[in-house]
Parts: C-alpha cells; structure tokens; sequence
C-alpha cells in the first residue's frame, strides 16, 4: 500500500499571535492574510550580526568568508497565499514561510548562492555544482503505523532522501513542532515520515530550537515547541539545537532553526572546499556543545548545541 | 622590558660635535667608534609577542593558547654604533642578535649606513643620515592540522587555523616581513639659542 502524505509547515502558531491575529493552529495555511508587497521593507545588510543571531556567526565573518561556493537550496513554500509577520532586522515584515527561511538561511551564509523551490513542485531537487545544501522547514505527515518505504514519495522527496542517504548534499531538517521524539507519532497521531526516512542517513541532520543561543553562563532549554531527539541513538548522533529567539524576531518554530543549520553548514563549505557533505556534517554535529544546555541529555538535545566556531577549528593542531 | 639608552640621531650629532677633540684622521678605530643605542625588542618582536596573547578553542573546547608557539625563547636585542670618520661625517653600523619562538624566529641583523653634520649658522647644525638593514625578516613555521575524523593532517598558519579561511590559503598569511626600518633616511636640524 501507498501512503500518501501533507505537508505541514514548522513555524509556530506563535508568529501569528505575538502579532494579534488571535488565530490558531498548527499549519502555516490557516495563519495570517497575505499583506502588503514581498520585499516593500526598508533594505538592510545581510553581512550584520543581529540580535537573534549567535555572536560566534560575526567571529566567522571576519575573514570574509560566508558560504562563497556554496549553493543553499530551501525547499518551502513560497506560493500560497499565507504571510507571516517577523523580524530579522529589516522591521516587520509579512512573508511567506520559505520566504522567511530563505531570508534566514541567507544572512548567516550571506555570500551563497541561494535557491528555492515550492515545496508543492514534486519535482526533483536539482543539485548545484560543488557542495550543496538543502533546508527543509517542513514536514510530511501521515497516520502512524506506517515505515517510510511505504510512503508514496514525489520526485522532490524522493531526491531530497536519495541525496542525504548517498551523501550528496548536507539536509538540514527542521526536527517539528510537535514536542515529541523525532520519528514519534504526535499527539493527533500523525508521524513526521519525512523525518522517518532520513533517520540514520549519513547527511541529515535534524535542527531543534533552543529559546536562546546559549552560553556557559547563560544555558539554554530546549524550546517548549520543539521536538527532541528520542531514545533513537540513531537520531541522537544526528540531532542539533540552535537558538530561536521568537521573542526578538516574532518567527517561532523548529522551521527557523534549521536554516541557521544550513548557512552554518555553507560556511563551512566555503572554508573546508574539498570537504564531502558527510565530512561537513559530522564536522557540525561533533563540534556541537553541551555546557550551554540546562541539564543537557542526549535523548533531548542529540549532540548538543551547534557551534560554528568549533566547527571551523581543527581536531588536532600540532 | 624595553630601554633604550641613547636616541640614534640625537647622539651622532652629539658625537660629531665631539670630534673636535680627536681631529684629523682617524687612525685608532676603537676610539673612533661610539656605541650609540641598545634596545631590547622591535617591531617584529612586537608582531610576535601579541600572537602570543592569543587562545583559540579547538573542536572539542579545548582552548588553544599561542603562547606555547609564539612565546619567547631568546629576544631580539639591537645595538648601535657610529664610527667616526672625520669631524663631520661617520659609519653608523650595528646589528640585532634576532629573536626565536616555537614557531617562528626573527633573523639576526646587520645594519650599515652613513652619517653627516653641516653647520649653516654658529648656532645650529643639520645632520643627516641614510642606514640599511641586511636580513633581519621575521619568517614563521606552518602547522600541522587535522579537521575531519577521517581527514587528513594538513599544514596551516597555526594562528588562522580556526578561522574561516581555507586551510591551505592560510599558508599565504605566514609571516615574511621584513624590518619596517630596513631602509632608514634621516635628517635633524637643531638651532640652538
């Protein structure tokens, strides 16, 4: 049997409320009207640390290097008619969903090349030349008691799979919104297959969110939304966390921690130039951190917290 | 701790002016010769030792410190001589003993040059000088990295290993300078009144 699947959105329901629509729901298409023209915000510099960002991304900078060679594709939705509210500096602006995370992605690597394709297309996910990284800000979902072979896959999911098991490019995975184990049934026993299926791939890394970007002196916790990363020690080795400051940028959701991921993941392309995709993945997952994480366990956190400054510095110098 | 006992111009003026109690030429070059400046330290000393300031961490944590790579082991240490050669004109000579850390060293130097003393009015004078540095650059030692668990060991700039430059462009960064002074033209008019 095949089964089919929808897909759902990771931002929280929260960007909408923090600016008062007083909707409600778990799905990007039941939130906020479309408003105003994309873009109409003032311009500003992709290259400033802001405030939700992590202060080790402006360390990374300074060289002048961010993602240069490195091509970020976000797969999204950038057709329907629902806008979200946020702020990644610019002021507040209405944008679609992938609009959002495209935007995100693109200020931490702000010298990639960046793609898009709607998630809608069920087309294949066309791969650039040289490293290559792909955001994906959503899920699939479907009743549980199913294995992810079963699911009926377009051409998009099934490249998006095929590359992350093969080693082609890095996949950086929203983990969901569900607060449940990546892999789990939610509460309305609906599974995540798309997850399911790049459990144990070489380059897939699920993203969980982080109320704050988290230090030593100042640790963060797991976001009240997020999903963690289960018993499943496949899932562990493969989990991260980065902070998600809704309350500076009003975008909640596992949907933008992932891209931090991928820009994270593109400047490492632009550094390591030779690197596999699997080398820059596990470079970012054993580089992450644990002494900025409240009570940090693996079944929750995975492997912790991800640091790009750890993760550009060598193993071993002698 | 840095010192330097004479300024280099200053004193040759002052010790042209003081020829007048030799006169004539100069036969005994030991008592011609004047040592005119010592001083521990220079500019490339100084390049190095803020290396040595520095930590990074590695990818585990663990804080790097660059001390251990650019700390002292010996310091540079400058002396000047001029040797005079009339009443108004002198060698100026000297050289640096240079200065070595784990990872980089400061050649010694040689340093060679001329100085010359005018006197347009009774009370005043204008000296000149040219000097040239022979050697003396500062040159520093790569690392050697490893960043993947199944990579390979690579050399780098030991001080630009954690950033985002690629590890080979980083070689590019290695210390080669030359002493900022290697070519020196100086001139001191002193009126006095």
């Amino acid at each position: 049997m095949i089964v089919s699947t929808r897909t759902v959105l990771f931002a929280s329901v929260l960007t909408v409320a923090a600016f008062g629509s007083g909707l409600s729901g778990a799905l990007a298409g039941e939130v906020a009207p479309a408003i105003g023209p994309l873009g109409a915000g003032p311009a500003f510099s992709t290259s400033a640390v802001q405030p939700w960002m992590s202060p080790e991304i402006g360390d990374a900078w300074r060289q002048g290097y961010k993602g240069s060679g490195v091509t970020i594709t976000v797969i999204d939705d950038f057709k329907s008619g629902n806008f979200y509210y946020g702020n990644l500096g610019a002021g507040t602006q209405a944008r679609r969903h992938g609009e959002w995370t495209t935007l995100e992605a693109s200020m931490i690597a702000p010298s990639a090349t960046m793609r898009t394709q709607d998630f809608s297309s069920g087309q294949t996910v066309r791969l650039n030349r040289g490293m290559n990284v792909l955001n994906l800000s959503y899920g699939m979902y479907a009743a549980a008691g199913y294995s992810a072979n079963q699911i009926g896959w377009s051409a998009q999911e099934s490249s998006i799979i095929s590359y992350a098991k093969n080693g082609q490019a890095v996949i950086a995975k929203a983990a969901g919104n569900d607060r449940v184990a990546v892999g789990a049934a939610n509460a309305a026993g609906q599974v995540d297959y798309l997850n399911a299926a790049l459990i144990g791939a070489p380059t897939a890394i699920f993203v969980g969110a982080l109320d704050r970007n988290g230090t030593p002196e100042q640790k963060a916790a797991l976001a009240y939304y997020s999903n963690f990363a289960g018993d499943n020690v496949a899932v562990q080795n493969k989990f991260l966390t980065v902070g998600v400051r809704g309350d500076v940028t009003g975008l909640y959701g596992t949907s933008f921690a992932a891209p931090v991921i991928a820009g994270y993941a593109a400047v490492l392309g632009s550094k390591f130039t030779k690197a596999t995709p699997t080398q820059i993945t596990n470079q970012l997952l054993t580089s992450a951190r644990t002494d900025t994480i409240q009570g940090y366990s693996a079944s929750i956190h995975g492997r912790g917290e991800a640091s790009i400054s750890r993760a550009l510095a060598p193993k071993v110098i002698q | 701790m840095k010192f330097l006992i004479l300024l280099l111009a200053g004193m040759c003026v002052s010790s042209l002016s003081a020829g007048s109690a030799i006169g004539g030429p100069v036969t005994d070059v030991l008592e011609a010769t004047y040592l005119v400046g010592i001083k521990e330290g220079s500019s490339l000393s100084d390049i190095a030792y803020e290396a040595s300031t520095r930590t990074y961490e590695l990818r585990d944590g663990t804080v790097l410190d660059l001390e251990k790579w650019y700390g002292r082991k010996t310091v540079d240490m400058r002396f000047d001589f001029m040797t005079q050669t009339s009443e108004r004109t002198g060698i100026l000579w000297g050289f640096s003993t240079g200065e070595r850390g784990k990872k980089y060293k400061i050649e010694p130097a040689l340093r060679i040059g001329l100085i010359g003393l005018l006197q347009p009015m009774p009370a005043s004078t204008l000296s000149f000088s040219i000097t040239t540095t022979f050697a003396g650059r500062l040159r520093e030692r790569s690392c050697t990295a490893t960043y993947f668990d199944d990579g390979e060991a690579e050399p780098v700039n030991c001080r630009l290993a954690a950033t985002v430059i690629e590890p080979a462009e980083t070689l590019r960064y290695l210390w080669n300078v030359r002493p900022p002074d290697h070519t020196r033209l100086g001139f001191r008019y002193l009126l006095q009144f």
